[in-house]
């Protein structure tokens, strides 16, 4: 583990200019693979096969809306192996 | 016998107060007055007092001196039980002098025989005191059998009185009478209290007094002549399923049969108890000294108790969390060689329905009392539909009851990895707890060992690790049964038990993000299941990470 690395980027976007960006994070998914990067830091996210997923949306008094999404996955550490073969050992 | 200067004294005066505001109490029934009310009051504040220095000095002589031995500190348990109950009693005695005030002639109660039931009681409570110096064991359950007698004896004039109210007369009065009675009767629940903890300061161990008739039965049953207290019982381990088990050891050195000193007595419901012992003779007859055997066996119209051998080892999660690796490594070699064994020679190519689904059904209110929300509401997000739990389950039920398993062995049906034992010296697997053993998928075994180990509540990442390890070798191994076997269907059915197990977990964790992981996995496999409906069962692949964490 090279330690806690971050990437943050904040903005102003229109219905039209998010797409783009949403769109970057789908294709990411499909490829498995997703690169943030700024000047100082780069991060590759490789999504795992099982990722949680929360979506949280708030209106306040009707004037301050929020929706909040949240990917996240623990690295994967086990490699298992499907049996392709079939070898048998009996006792 | 090690005693606790001061404590043991304020036991002997709270034990004597009580013992005399017993005797205040039956003068002031046959003879109300004034003064002996007042000093009956006066008294109960003395006692209430006397009750929260014994328990002060209780929590402080163990909380200062670390060197107590376990002995030491089962006895202030037990005299802290016992001031409690005493002090409840005292309580009782003042609440039945109140209801003398709703008499209009206090003579009426004469008519009943409340006499009795209070000789009963000081009768007990003078034994307290010298059964706990003396660490008297008859005189224990001397104490203990009071409750039952004075049950017998409330029930007498219960039935007397509830027919003198039907006929309409006098109904208030009697009503009171009665709440009089219910309390003198609930003085015999706290003599048992004060009973079962002498038994515990005496032998060691917690015991119900049923259970402790249990044991002695199923000893005389299996031919043990000595008396009880040549027995040293010792608990070794409790289960979830509402079993007690402990084990039944030689005290010194006795020449009485070895068998029934090396072994475990299990007392509980009738029919968990007898399906246990037939599944263990099953399991005998097949596969000898993988369970252990019966020794004795006693039933009454309730409860059973079952007298078993002792099997040397470690259950599996202790090897799992405690040993290095090649210890535990071997202990899986071991367990996956018997498995192999057994599902090979109990193997019947008769295709089985499963019912995983339906267990979560069955215990759904037992998990929402734990945690409420685990259930989630049908939502929208977009035009994508989410299924509320309860459609889920409804729509995965219905795949799965079109589903089999092609091929049935005989499973242990609670395959815990705390219901395994490794014998290391020996490198000998056995099983215990075999309730539920029946021949049936043996998906349902597998997964119920693998979320045994998920569920663990440890998360500092070795001993992660080593879980994961422990589920991934487990897992390969029964995958792979699978393939040899042609058992086309595994994965899904694999979804449908660990959705079950994830699911019905929660109700044992009450960490609550633990849980809802938990939760949330076992709605994963369930939408995974039904995106395939429609599809070949057989093409179904389980996404292996939901195994790990």
């Amino acid at each position: 583990m090279s330690g806690d690395r971050k990437f943050e980027f904040d903005s102003f976007q229109d219905t039209t200019s998010i797409q783009s960006f949403l769109q970057s994070l789908l294709d990411g998914f499909s490829k498995g693979k997703i690169v943030l990067s700024s000047d100082n830091d780069e991060i590759i996210l490789h999504p795992d096969s099982l990722v949680r997923f929360c979506v949280k949306a708030k209106k306040k008094d009707g004037v301050k809306n929020q929706l909040g999404i949240k990917i996240s996955w623990k690295e994967p550490k086990i490699e298992f192996k499907r049996p392709d073969k079939t070898i048998r050992i009996t006792s | 016998m090690i005693t606790f200067e001061g404590l043991e004294e304020n036991l002997k005066f709270i034990a004597i107060e009580v013992e005399n505001q017993t005797r205040s109490t039956v003068s002031f029934i046959n003879q109300p007055s004034r003064k002996l009310y007042e000093s009956i009051i006066t008294k109960d504040d003395y006692i209430d007092n006397l009750k929260t220095i014994i328990e002060n000095k209780c929590f402080s002589i163990i909380h200062t001196n670390k060197e107590l031995k376990k002995k030491d500190i089962n006895r202030i348990r037990s005299i802290q039980t016992i001031c409690v109950n005493l002090e409840r009693i005292a309580d009782f005695c003042v609440n039945i002098v109140r209801q003398m005030s709703y008499l209009e002639d206090y003579r009426i109660l004469k008519k009943y025989d409340y006499d009795a039931m209070m000789s009963e009681i000081q009768n007990a409570l003078s034994k307290v005191l010298p059964v706990l110096s003396q660490a008297d064991l008859t005189g224990a359950l001397v104490i203990c059998k009071a409750e039952y007698s004075l049950d017998q004896m409330y029930k007498v004039n219960f039935d007397r009185i509830m027919e003198e109210i039907k006929k309409g007369l006098r109904v208030p009065e009697l009503i009171t009478i009665l709440f009089i009675f219910r309390y003198i009767e609930r003085i015999g629940d706290s003599l048992l209290n004060i009973g079962e903890a002498l038994i515990f300061s005496i032998i060691g161990e917690k015991i119900k007094i049923e259970q402790f008739q249990a044991l002695q039965t199923t000893l005389s049953n299996s031919g043990f002549q000595e008396t009880i207290s040549e027995i040293d019982f010792q608990a070794i381990w409790g289960t979830r399923s509402g079993c007690r088990i402990g084990r039944v050891g030689q005290k010194e050195n006795g020449n009485t049969s070895p068998d029934v000193y090396g072994s475990i007595f299990k007392e509980g419901t009738g029919k968990k108890i007898s399906m246990e012992k037939a599944n263990l003779e099953r399991w005998n007859q097949m596969f000898p000294g993988l369970v252990a055997k019966v020794y004795g066996y006693n039933e009454d119209k309730e409860n059973a108790s079952l007298l078993v051998e002792y099997l040397p080892g470690c259950t599996l999660d202790e090897v799992i969390l405690t040993t290095d690796l090649p210890y535990v490594d071997n202990a899986l070699f071991i367990l996956q060689q018997m498995l192999a064994e057994i599902w090979e020679a109990t193997s019947k190519p008769v295709p089985a329905s499963t019912n995983y689904i339906q267990q979560i059904l069955s215990r759904q209110d037992e998990i929402l009392r734990v945690h409420s929300g685990s259930f989630r509401p049908a939502s929208k997000l977009g035009d994508k539909i989410i299924d509320s739990t309860p459609d889920l389950l409804q729509k995965c039920l219905k795949i799965e009851s079109q589903m089999r398993a092609p091929f049935t062995v005989m499973i242990h049906g609670d395959f815990n990895v705390n219901n395994i034992l490794y014998d290391h010296s020996n490198q000998r697997i056995h099983f215990i707890d075999l309730y539920r053993s029946r021949d049936f998928d043996y998906v349902k075994d597998v997964s119920v060992f693998l979320i045994s180990n998920f569920r663990m509540p440890i998360f500092e990442p070795v001993m992660r690790d080593r879980l994961n390890h422990v589920i991934q070798s487990v897992f390969e191994f029964a995958h792979d049964f699978a393939v040899h076997h042609h058992d086309k269907t595994f994965d899904i059915r694999m979804a449908f038990a660990l959705s079950r197990s994830f699911f019905t977990s929660a109700r044992f964790e009450l960490n609550s993000s633990f849980a809802k992981e938990m939760v949330l996995r076992s709605h994963f496999l369930m939408e995974k299941i039904v995106s395939q409906d429609g599809m070949s069962w057989e093409t179904f692949q389980l996404p292996l990470s939901i195994l790990f964490l």
